[in-house]
């Protein structure tokens, strides 16, 4: 076939092809103009909800998320779906259990079925913006990063960080990369390095370029380890300039550290819960425990502070949108995708155990103009919030998402029909079954775990039942005090344990 | 260069510059691995090991060229074996002084409270800090060229011992190779 295209015709061509280039940018504008709101998740890492004055600690650790929860839904019983970054995430980001997206190991991916289904490709008609400070969470907007507007490099909201080069030069091992840097180079860490020399030069070189920061944060600044550090007041000022600037509908998942550790707060609350006279309840040493943590009062009070500081700057973002008037229009969600725990013998969250502290973490949606508060206490999952932010946004909830609709989106709802799970598979190949793992199913008022497959365990599987309602602290082990309700609930956890293994030869 | 290094004791010299910062890199990698493979899996572990050994290699490269010109500094007349045993012997000195800080730190040694005591008592205590720390690298690099200088039997032995290690360190360029395959495969 012969084209005939003549001078006139070709230029006339080219000046279309900017207008092409435009048109997916010109679509979300029109969209902005009907009536689809801005969505903001905001993640901090390893939040627990235990530690959260506003449910219930005994140390004041959130008083703007107080003060700001009076315009807010609360909800007082929402679990995490894993006890780590990779998986936990995995879940919040594809609305499915780790057992379904695979996301297993750490730093792993999900299947490659939901590159194509999760939160970023259900918000197709929004802008979307994607940043976290944690590396494991950017393996998973490397995946999905066909369906992210804007993703920023993790460096662009870090202060000096040396390793920049190496994570151009080895995209594909990013986070790897960044640990043995630290290893090889970040010297003033742990006063020793695997480079003899340059570790010196290269550490003094970034303490110089960090160190008119360095007076507001005593305890070194916070850190994902790679970067030369970071502070959050930097994230958020971007973040609402971001959200402010971008003519909208935004989705922005912002995914930032604090508090995880390194628990370094600002000055301003440094030492504010030292001598408070604090008493964490005394508690069986765990069967995971690596040791008795002489130091877990202190990690805690650490932990409580930097808690402090993340409170402070998630008002300050709040408060900014308000000014500008973007919450007319905006949903806010505060989440975390697990918690940390100070007791047990565990301080943080590198253990195979699953008790509240480390599964339980905070959840606030701010809806448009919302004044009035409204407390949830049934028990809810973070695999909700894909399809609850999908309705809010006037998506259709996908079909492949396995959470349900939080309540008061759904009325009538009761967690005693449901089970809600958390699941931990650390070494667990993606195409393997689950031979060695930590879950635990909530229903109703009962919590059970189930742990099988481990070391420490001799080849037993270990089961314990808490009534959480009753016994938030799970105290009372009542495996064998309500045997019916414990057998129940393990084979219904084993059936699916089976049901899921099944596709992996299980 | 011929005037000052034959080919084999630029070679030499640069096995023995890669001895110590690959023996180091090695020994707290090692150090690392259950701690790595804990927090991910063994073979994240491989790859931080892998990233280390390949970053020893190009500090060995660095070091050895600062090694090849401050060995310039030894007369021509002393003989290309001499300047060979002694650029080789401080660059071990000098590896020495770089893992003493560091281990330091990693075996949590502590300055004995007698002498903090005593440097705090004094009426110039950095003055003394320097005063002592000069009086143990000084000789630590003087009495070494001394020897390697005047007597022809530790010469001898310095050189033989430079052949040992540079098969030694031989080894671990060959881990340097592994640790590069390592790399590839993770990265491709």
């Amino acid at each position: 076939m012969k084209i005939d295209i003549n001078r006139r015709d070709f230029l006339k061509l080219a000046g279309m092809l900017p207008l092409g280039l435009l048109a997916p940018k010109l679509h979300k504008s029109f969209v902005s103009q009907s009536d689809k709101k801005n969505v903001i998740v905001v993640v901090f890492d390893a939040f627990s909800a235990y530690n959260i004055s506003l449910y219930g600690y005994a140390r004041e650790t959130t008083p703007n998320m107080a003060r700001l929860a009076e315009r807010a839904t609360v909800y007082h019983n929402h679990y995490a779906n894993s006890n780590y970054t990779t998986s936990g995430t995995a879940s919040l980001l594809t609305g499915t259990l780790p057992w379904t997206h695979r996301a297993l190991m750490p730093n792993s991916t999900v299947s490659d079925a939901y590159v194509d289904r999760n939160i970023f490709t259900v918000f197709k008609d929004h802008y979307r913006i994607a940043y976290s400070h944690n590396e494991w969470v950017n393996t998973f907007f490397d995946q999905f990063k066909e369906h992210i507007d804007e993703w920023i490099p993790r460096e662009q909201l870090t202060l000096f960080s040396s390793d920049r080069l190496l994570q151009k030069a080895f995209p594909n091992d990013r986070d790897i990369t960044s640990v043995s840097w630290v290893r090889n180079i970040k010297i003033q860490q742990e006063g020793y390095a695997y480079s003899l020399f340059l570790s010196r030069l290269i550490s003094s070189l970034e303490e110089k370029y960090t160190a008119e920061y360095r007076l507001q944060f005593p305890r070194g600044l916070p850190t994902a380890r790679a970067d030369g550090g970071f502070l959050l007041e930097h994230a958020v000022d971007w973040a609402v300039d971001r959200i402010n600037s971008t003519p909208g509908p935004v989705f922005g998942y912002f995914h930032f550290l604090p508090p995880h550790d390194p628990y370094r707060t600002q000055r301003e609350f440094l030492g504010h819960f030292r001598n408070d006279g604090y008493q964490s309840i005394d508690k069986p040493l765990d069967v995971f425990a690596k040791d008795q943590n002489d130091d877990a009062s202190v990690l805690r009070q650490y932990y409580d502070e930097f808690i402090l500081y993340v409170d402070r700057e998630f008002g300050r973002m709040f408060d900014l949108l308000e000014n500008t008037g973007q919450l007319d229009n905006t949903v806010i969600v505060l989440t975390s995708d697990h918690g940390e725990m100070f007791e047990r013998g565990v301080a943080g969250h590198v253990t195979d155990s699953l008790y509240e502290p480390l599964i339980r973490i905070p959840l606030l949606i701010f809806e448009p103009g919302g004044t009035n508060r409204r407390d949830i206490y049934e028990s809810t999952s973070a695999v909700d919030l894909l399809p609850t932010l999908a309705h809010l946004s006037g998506y259709q909830e996908p079909q492949w998402n396995e959470g349900t609709l939080l309540p008061p989106y759904q009325q009538p709802y009761s967690s005693s029909n449901r089970n809600i799970y958390a699941v931990r598979s650390y070494n667990a190949e993606s195409t393997e079954p689950l031979s060695q793992a930590s879950i635990t199913i909530v229903k109703g008022r009962y919590k059970l775990h189930y742990y099988f497959g481990y070391s420490e365990l001799e080849g037993k599987d270990l089961v314990k039942l808490f009534d959480v309602e009753a016994d938030p602290e799970e105290m009372n082990d009542l495996s064998q005090l309500e045997k019916d309700i414990t057998s129940e609930m393990l084979d219904e956890l084993k059936t699916k344990l089976q049901e899921v293994n099944k596709p992996y030869g299980g | 260069m011929n005037k000052y290094y034959s080919k084999q004791s630029l070679w030499s010299l640069f096995l023995i510059c890669a001895f110590p910062l690959h023996l180091w890199t090695l020994l707290l990698a090692f150090r690392d691995i259950s701690w790595v493979a804990e927090r991910t899996n063994f073979w994240d572990a491989i790859g931080v090991v892998s990233y280390g050994m390949i970053f020893a290699f190009f500090e060995s490269i660095i070091f050895f060229l600062f090694a090849l010109l401050s060995g310039m500094l030894v007369p021509v007349g002393w003989g290309k074996d001499k300047r060979l045993a002694i650029m080789s012997v401080l660059t071990l000195i000098l590896a020495l002084w770089a893992m003493f800080p560091q281990l330091y730190a990693l075996l949590s040694w502590n300055i004995p409270d007698w002498l903090i005591r005593s440097l705090v008592e004094s009426a110039h205590p950095l003055r003394n800090i320097y005063a002592i720390a000069l009086a143990f690298t000084i000789p630590s690099v003087v009495l070494p060229i001394l020897m390697i200088y005047r007597s022809e039997k530790i010469l001898r032995n310095i050189l033989d011992g430079i052949d040992r290690l540079s098969l030694l360190t031989s080894l671990y360029l060959f881990f340097d190779l592994i640790a590069l395959i390592v790399l590839i495969i993770r990265n491709v």
